[in-house]
């Protein structure tokens, strides 16, 4: 876990970079000056270039004298060549396969014990191993896969799985016991499409025992979470679901582990997969509610462009974690609290925000609805659209009194679209309320422009008298506390008719 | 869903070569690699020697002979 330890120079917060410097520092020893370089310069796919060609050339080295003595050595028999292999050695016959005849080469492997093919996989390259590999029998590669497994040449053994077939893969799987073993040789492979291959092969009591091993053992977890998120949707939910039906105390101990390797990005978007109906018992995991794992969540989730998933698992949550993860947000930068609403809007999420508004305080609310983005026509008009959509224009109404003046009247303008039907809604919204004529009173009390009085005042007298009767009510108490409930009820009062149909 | 960027194994051919992208990076960082490169390639070259004396050790006079030609031939130090 080299490239993973916390505050080492490669602790950034891309998750993808931190595995790629991971691996890169298995096979090459840089310095940490450098490793620090590349985690904040560069991207994933660069530093896995980097690796890449590093491999790759290894792997050629000498090629040209070894391609040279494998074709002086072709007019021998394959019996011949067979006894020749060990005294020419693993290295040099790994590096001569690429002169050889796949099938030739295979004739000659099958001779060979699997002490010595496993030596000779270490060296190999794995595009002249495939052709070779599809040709020898399944148990020969198992037998040297074990030996190679007990020696734990993971990154060989991931090299291996990236290249042979799926029954010889389904063979290997089968014939390594070591769940931990299993999973750093996923951690490694470099195919994903081959490694999706192989998970899908996986029955579920593996599967259980591998995230078993991964809950166990700490230095796996962000191991196992690589892989997951790798894989194909269908198969990140089996998985994220076999981790959520974990117990308590294990899923306490994922996320201590995830806190102390700050592993939140993949973590979130691994929740993000799992079944609604595990969402209660995972998001009310007490060391979920602590403030420190609160405030990485949210950072995480806004840096790593993940707050739509955050979001999403808000809407689940109680209204006391929803509580808490709002006012973490807003006892941030006002920045944060901007990135949120921006990424709500981005996730279409914007009725989690109104749940979440309505469970603050009403300093809170002040701060959340004045945001600058909160006055934003784009913003407020998917806004109101969503609190139409979802039955939420109590919680719209009671976010737009604490907004700005400037607000409040793109709310009234916006409010206009379509002939009033918006109004129309919030008005049926304030009957239906017991609280909605103030609500309503008090946000219309905010509108300042005049240009909007008269759509407004058309769309009033078109209301039954109770209502508003018990609008202007609302209205004559909010005057005697604020000017713009005096100014919206003076200009409301000044229409001709204002009494009658 | 967030985007996911998990490896593909594949090179993309609109990135610029490794040797390129070395030459971008800072000069620190860029010296160290170059140094594990060399480093790796001389320790490479170091077992492949190895290698190629115990096969000559273990080789019949013939097949030895072989061996050292194609080493000779490449250009190879044996």
């Amino acid at each position: 876990m080299t490239a993973l330890t916390k505050n080492s120079p490669a602790m950034v917060r891309d998750f993808a970079t931190r595995i790629e410097l991971e691996k890169l520092a298995e096979i090459a020893a840089l310095e940490p000056t450098t490793l620090d370089t590349l985690a904040h310069q560069e991207t994933a796919t660069s530093i896995r270039r980097l690796r890449f060609h590093l491999e790759a050339r290894r792997f050629h080295r000498q090629q040209r004298a070894l391609t040279l003595f494998g074709r002086s050595l072709r007019w021998l028999p394959v019996r011949w060549q067979a006894r020749l292999a060990p005294r020419i050695g693993a290295l040099l016959c790994a590096r001569m396969l690429g002169a050889i005849h796949p099938y030739k080469a295979a004739r000659i492997a099958r001779r060979q014990t699997p002490a010595f093919l496993a030596e000779c996989t270490r060296y190999v390259e794995p595009a002249a191993a495939r052709p070779l590999l599809s040709q020898l029998p399944v148990e020969l590669i198992q037998a040297g896969t074990l030996i190679l497994a007990e020696q734990g040449e993971y990154r060989t053994l991931a090299r291996l799985a990236d290249a042979v077939s799926l029954p010889a893969i389904r063979a290997l799987a089968n014939s390594i016991k070591d769940d931990a073993a299993l999973l750093n040789i996923a951690f490694h492979m470099d195919d994903m499409a081959q490694l999706n291959k192989i998970v899908l092969m996986l029955d579920n009591e593996r599967i259980e025992r591998i995230v078993h091993a991964s809950v166990m053992n700490p230095s796996l977890w962000h191991k196992a979470l690589w892989v997951v998120i790798n894989l194909d949707d269908s198969l990140i939910a089996r998985l994220a679901n076999r981790v959520a039906e974990r117990s308590i105390k294990d899923l306490e101990q994922l996320i201590t582990i995830t806190q102390q390797q700050q592993l939140w990005a993949p973590m979130l978007q691994l929740l993000s997969y799992v079944h609604p109906r595990h969402y209660r018992k995972i998001l009310n995991l007490p060391s979920l509610h602590q403030q420190p794992v609160m405030q990485a969540l949210v950072d995480t989730a806004l840096d790593q462009d993940l707050a739509g998933e955050l979001l999403g698992l808000m809407q689940y949550t109680s209204q006391t974690y929803q509580k808490l993860i709002a006012t973490t947000i807003l006892e941030q930068d006002v920045q944060v609290a901007e990135a949120a609403l921006q990424a709500a809007y981005d996730s279409h999420h914007l009725d989690v925000i109104l749940d979440m508004a309505q469970l603050l305080t009403d300093c809170q609310k002040d701060r959340l609805a004045q945001l600058d983005i909160a006055s934003d026509r784009w913003f407020l008009e998917r806004l109101m659209q969503t609190a139409y959509a979802t039955g939420k224009l109590g919680a719209l109404l009671d976010f737009a009194r604490h907004m700005t003046p400037d607000g409040l009247n793109a709310v009234a303008e916006l409010s206009l679209k379509d002939d009033g039907n918006l109004i129309e809604a919030l008005l049926d919204e304030a009957r239906k309320r017991e609280d909605g004529w103030e609500l309503l009173g008090d946000a219309l009390a905010g509108v300042m422009e005049t240009s909007l009085m008269a759509p407004i005042y058309d769309i009033y007298r078109r209301q039954p008298a109770e209502d508003r009767a018990a609008l202007a009510d609302a209205l004559d108490q909010l005057a005697s506390r604020t000017g713009f409930a005096a100014f919206f009820k003076g200009s409301l009062d000044a229409r001709p008719d204002n009494s009658t149909d | 869903m967030a985007s996911r960027s998990g490896p593909t194994g594949t090179s993309d051919r609109s990135q610029p070569s490794v040797k390129q992208w070395l030459q971008d990076l800072p000069p620190h960082a860029r010296d160290d690699i170059l140094v594990q490169m060399q480093y790796q390639d001389e320790q490479d070259q170091a077992a492949v020697k190895l290698a190629f004396l115990e096969a000559c050790e273990r080789l019949a006079p013939g097949s030895r002979w072989l061996l050292k030609r194609a080493f000779r031939r490449s250009g190879s130090a044996s």
